[in-house]
């Protein structure tokens, strides 16, 4: 949808010349550290991987990268376990996916969904949703995660569970403003007027038009649940060891700080990098998918 | 009226509570937005409801379609009442009774192409075919004067004066017998709205629908409709064929709406009554005759106690004015 | 410009002409957009006579509000840049000032009224604090004592009642029609030479707006102000003005006093405009209806901007720029861009 309102008024140029200058003004630096840190290694993890990031070599505990004169075969060093560094980054890009994906879809789509409904139904359905939003904003996440952790132990559907209470109410509270200015517009009385029911108003006549809002917070988002995963794991409430997990290896890598820091360092670099990538992103498709600005 | 009425409204009247609160103080005061007003509008044909902002023009259209409930009163269409059908008659009410607003740029739905629009009211209501919808929809696309390419197209990708025609074609290709335009081309660039006026017009011969038009434009009044009726803070204070009105209004409203209207060629003198002050607030309309704090015609004390009722003064010419008192018009005319 | 007989004497026309004050040459005023470049002001001349109310007409996107703000160089920054012209004011080339000196002359010898009230107003200050402000800015040299009773003899001066409660009241606490006076007024605080008023009655009603005319009427012929009134509806040409200037795609493309432009529109658009506006005083059978659209911003334009729509076009409509001819009503300031005027015979009639 977002490019036809572009091209549309770019107007003249075609074919390969306006693909390639729609693709220089992508935000080339942020894709591409998205694409080298998170997914690439995602997808090909078991190849990319030199060594199993499960078991270690005791015998090779604490090495440090190659580049400082460690042994070759562990580009990045090797943990307190002697379990390479390296393929454990790369692994744990599948668990950040994982939980950042999960529970941005379950929390989203919660909160989108109740969004909506208090935007559009107004009354009863609204206080109780805006009461509720409140509510959950003003309880610090930690204290939620530390409940449910208490309650159903420290595991993946944990974490992902912790996320999604977490983000809903932020959906729900942008997805609330913005449908309920659409559901005064004019187009949505002219469908009522046309029969259209409200099942048909919400999904065909709100939902696309806050669908970019959606893109730009769920993108921003990443980069607030791979930290909060982060948090989690030094809590020990996160995902369970020996689990790849960055936040996690970044929790274990504090008590060798200072004698083996690579151990913290690197997975807290991939989770910099990839924080800042989507956050850059974020701001880039909000600049590009604001209809406010598109207009002008 | 002229013809067999199409739609017919009687004592219609629309109140809204408004709470205003001051510190800890709530006040519930009523706003009477509509207020008992009545008429018909005639099959293929288009009354025109003028008067200033704010005297409840959207609010009788927003009933009508049924988008708000009334206080009080019927409004019937044909013979169902609008607010009583449920299931097949209402689905039926909604393909009949179609809305064309004044915003062009928010009345279509960005995300949608033009053909979604247009088929809008006919997807939702009724199953009918792929092809008979894409039929339909060319069909009333080539009535509008756009391309059966343009159906493809976003909203953005149209002026101003492209997208009333697009809401026009939606509202058509349910083959309604009404269509309400609430200030359809007030929005518009004076050279695109008379393209528009005209195509208004052409259409409702062709498809043989009655509009009911919503304007502060007297003019436009002038042009497009057959009957109009005036509005005064939530009232109609007159209502009369249109020639019959511009010839000789007789409401002091009226007549000081017209001496407000600008001139349409330096030359033209008009009488200079320009009323004092403001429309009063709806919360709290002042008593008897609605109009009476502003009136230059004032004759007493009975406009300001009481409520002058609305009557036909002259065959068709209906006026809710003490100025015209029963005893002129034709014996056993007057009514409770 | 051939001269030839007067038109029809006109109430408005005073004799002798009063003095020009301002003297517009050939503004071009064009904005520097990230998508394209729009010659919003495409080379505009006109002039304003002391006392005199000069209308600029013209349908949205024709470079009105441009052509006003450029006058006292206010055009929108950063994509707007002033060009090439020369804007003569007490003999001196406004468009020569330093931003400081124009700081001076807005607002107190040339002011402006805006068309929405609702954003000229600063919804944070009484509206006696925004007069006063006005008055003070404008160093009209009141003492601070007498202030106040100024400020209140000016809402009284534009029929604000009760004004001495006023003063105290909030901008949202007033309506739209009396939000335009007090605007209106702070326009006039400072008794400038001219008032620009762009729009200022399309968002008030009928009523409203009658009494808002009938205001600056008053104002006009008790302070002789010279009053440029940018609008796009010909009814208010008609009540208002003395002068009027048709703008179409950034150029003026008829220029005259007001009754020889509507008993001789010259140019095939004002003509076109004229018939397509549905008359209240009688029944208009058929609308004239202009084909096609405006040309959108950034259009490349060559030739008359209007040939496009005009029926009369040929191709050197199409390929170049009209010079200026004299209007077909005779009257010595009336001028009109247009290639068939060219025919002194050629009248303008639509279909
Ligand atoms: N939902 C509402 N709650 C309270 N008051 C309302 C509501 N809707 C309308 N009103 C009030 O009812 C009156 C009539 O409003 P309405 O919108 O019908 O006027 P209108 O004639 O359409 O005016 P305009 O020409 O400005 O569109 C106004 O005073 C308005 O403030
Ligand atoms: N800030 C801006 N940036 C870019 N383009 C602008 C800007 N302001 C105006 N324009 C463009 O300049 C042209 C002239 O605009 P202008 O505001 O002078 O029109 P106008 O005649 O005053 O119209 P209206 O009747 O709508 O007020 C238009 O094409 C408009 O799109
Ligand atoms: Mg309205
Ligand atoms: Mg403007």
């Amino acid at each position: 949808m977002p490019d036809a309102s572009v091209s549309a008024v770019d107007g003249a140029p075609t074919g390969a010349a306006a693909w390639w200058r729609r693709v220089r003004e992508l935000p080339l630096l942020p894709i591409a550290i998205i694409l080298v840190v998170l997914v690439i290694p995602a997808i090909f993890a078991e190849s990319l991987a030199p060594h199993n990031p499960y078991s270690g070599n005791l015998r090779a505990r604490l090495q440090p990268p190659a580049f400082l004169g460690g042994p070759s075969e562990f580009w990045l060093g090797t943990d307190h376990q002697g379990r390479d560094m390296l393929s454990r980054i790369i692994f744990g890009s599948r668990i950040a996916i994982a939980v950042a994906g999960a529970g941005i879809l379950i929390g989203g789509f919660i909160g989108t969904a109740l969004g909506l409904m208090a935007g559009y139904f107004r009354g009863v359905t609204e206080t109780v949703v805006t009461r509720l939003v409140d509510v959950t904003l003003s309880i610090p996440a930690i204290l939620v995660a530390l409940v449910v952790a208490a309650a159903i132990g420290a595991r993946f559907s944990a974490v992902v569970a912790i996320v999604a209470l977490v983000l809903w109410a932020v959906y729900a509270r942008q997805v609330r403003a913005e449908s309920l200015k659409w559901a005064q517009s004019d187009f949505v009385a002219r469908a009522r007027v046309a029969g259209a029911s409200h099942f048909r108003i919400i999904v065909r006549h709100i939902l696309p038009n806050i669908a970019n809002t959606l893109i730009v917070l769920s993108t921003l988002q990443v980069g607030f649940v791979i930290v909060f995963e982060g948090s989690l794991s030094f809590l020990g409430v996160g995902i369970p060891r020996p689990n790849p997990a960055w936040g996690l290896m970044v929790a274990d890598g504090r008590i060798h700080v200072v004698s083996a820091w690579w151990i913290a360092f690197f997975p807290g670099l991939a989770i910099m990098l990839t924080v800042l990538s989507f956050n850059m992103l974020g701001d880039w498709l909000r600049d590009r998918l604001d209809p406010k600005l598109t207009q002008v | 009226m002229a013809t067999k009425p199409s739609l017919s409204v009687e004592r219609l009247s629309r109140h809204f509570p408004v709470t205003t609160r001051r510190w800890f103080k709530t006040t519930t005061a009523v706003v009477k937005a509509v207020d008992g007003i009545s008429f018909t509008v005639g099959e293929g044909e288009t009354l025109a409801l003028v008067g200033e902002s704010g005297c409840g023009k959207t609010t009788t259209a927003r009933l009508i379609l049924a988008l708000d409930r009334p206080t009080s009163g019927v409004i019937m269409l044909g013979d169902t009442n609008v607010h009583d059908v449920t299931g097949d008659d209402y689905r039926r009410y909604r393909e009949q009774v179609q809305a064309v607003f004044q915003d062009p740029w928010s009345s279509l739905n960005p995300r949608m192409r033009v053909r979604e629009i247009v088929s809008e009211p006919l997807v939702v209501n009724r199953k009918r075919s792929r092809r008979e919808i894409g039929e339909r929809v060319a069909e009333v696309l080539a009535a509008v004067g756009l391309n059966p390419s343009h159906a493809d197209r976003f909203p953005h990708e149209f002026s101003g004066g492209q997208r009333q025609r697009i809401a026009l074609a939606s509202a058509l290709s349910s083959d309604p017998k009404l269509i309400i335009l609430d200030e359809p081309v007030s929005s518009l660039d004076v050279s695109i709205r008379a393209q528009t006026m005209n195509l208004f017009r052409d259409l409702q011969q062709q498809f043989n629908v009655s509009y009911l038009l919503i304007v502060h434009d007297l003019a436009v009044a002038r042009y497009m409709s057959d009957e109009v009726a005036v509005m005064y803070l939530g009232k109609i204070v007159e209502q009369a064929r249109t020639e019959a009105l511009f010839h000789d209004p007789l409401h002091p409203y009226t007549k000081a709406l017209f001496a407000a209207a600008l001139p349409g060629h330096p030359d033209v003198q008009r009488e200079e009554i320009i009323l004092e002050g403001e429309v009063p607030s709806p919360i709290d309309p002042p008593a008897g005759c609605p109009f009476h704090p502003r009136c230059p015609l004032k004759i007493g004390e009975i406009c300001e106690t009481v409520v002058p009722q609305f009557r036909p003064e002259r065959e068709g010419h209906w006026v809710a004015c003490h100025l015209y008192p029963e005893e002129t018009s034709a014996p056993g005319a007057a009514e409770a | 410009m051939p001269t030839t007989a007067a038109v029809q004497p006109h109430s408005r026309d005073r004799d002798p002409p009063a003095e020009v004050i301002l003297d517009v040459k050939d503004l071009r005023t064009y904005l520097f957009t990230k998508r394209a470049l729009v010659k919003a002001v495409d080379g505009v001349s006109f002039y304003l006579r002391r006392g005199e109310t000069l209308g600029i007409v013209g349908e949205s996107g024709s470079g009105k509000s441009i052509t006003a703000l450029s006058l006292l160089r206010m055009e929108p920054k950063p994509a707007g840049r002033i060009v090439a012209g020369e804007v003569w004011f007490q003999g001196e080339d406004l468009l020569r000032k330093s931003p400081a000196e124009m700081r001076r002359i807005r607002g107190r010898r040339i002011s402006m009224i805006l068309q929405d009230p609702q954003t000229s107003l600063n919804p944070v200050f009484t509206i006696g604090n925004q007069l006063t402000e006005a008055f003070t800015t404008a160093r009209q040299g009141i003492s601070r004592a007498r202030l106040p009773q100024v400020v209140v003899e000016v809402l009284r001066k534009v029929n604000i009642a009760d004004p001495e409660r006023r003063v105290s009241t909030y901008p949202h606490q007033l309506s739209g029609g009396m939000k335009q006076r007090v605007v209106g007024a702070i326009a006039i605080s400072c008794s400038p030479d001219i008032v620009i008023a762009d729009e200022p009655t399309t968002s008030l009603d009928l009523t409203i707006q009658a009494q808002y005319l009938r205001l600056i009427r008053q104002l006009q012929e008790t302070s002789g102000v010279g009053i440029i009134f940018i609008t796009h509806d010909f009814g208010i040409v008609a009540k208002m003005c003395d002068r009027v200037a048709v703008m179409y795609a950034g150029k003026i493309v008829e220029h005259g006093p007001v009754r020889a432009i509507f008993n001789h529109p010259s140019h095939p658009y004002t003509q076109a405009l004229i018939h397509s506006v549905p008359k209240l005083e009688e029944r208009t059978e058929r609308l004239y209806s202009i084909p096609g659209q405006p040309p959108a911003p950034g259009e490349a334009l060559v030739g008359c901007r209007f040939a496009k729509r005009c029926e009369f076009a040929d191709d050197r409509c199409r390929q170049e720029y009209p010079p200026v001819f004299a209007g077909r009503s005779g009257h010595q300031e009336h001028t009109a861009d247009c290639w068939r005027l060219e025919d002194p015979t050629w009248r303008p009639s639509l279909r």
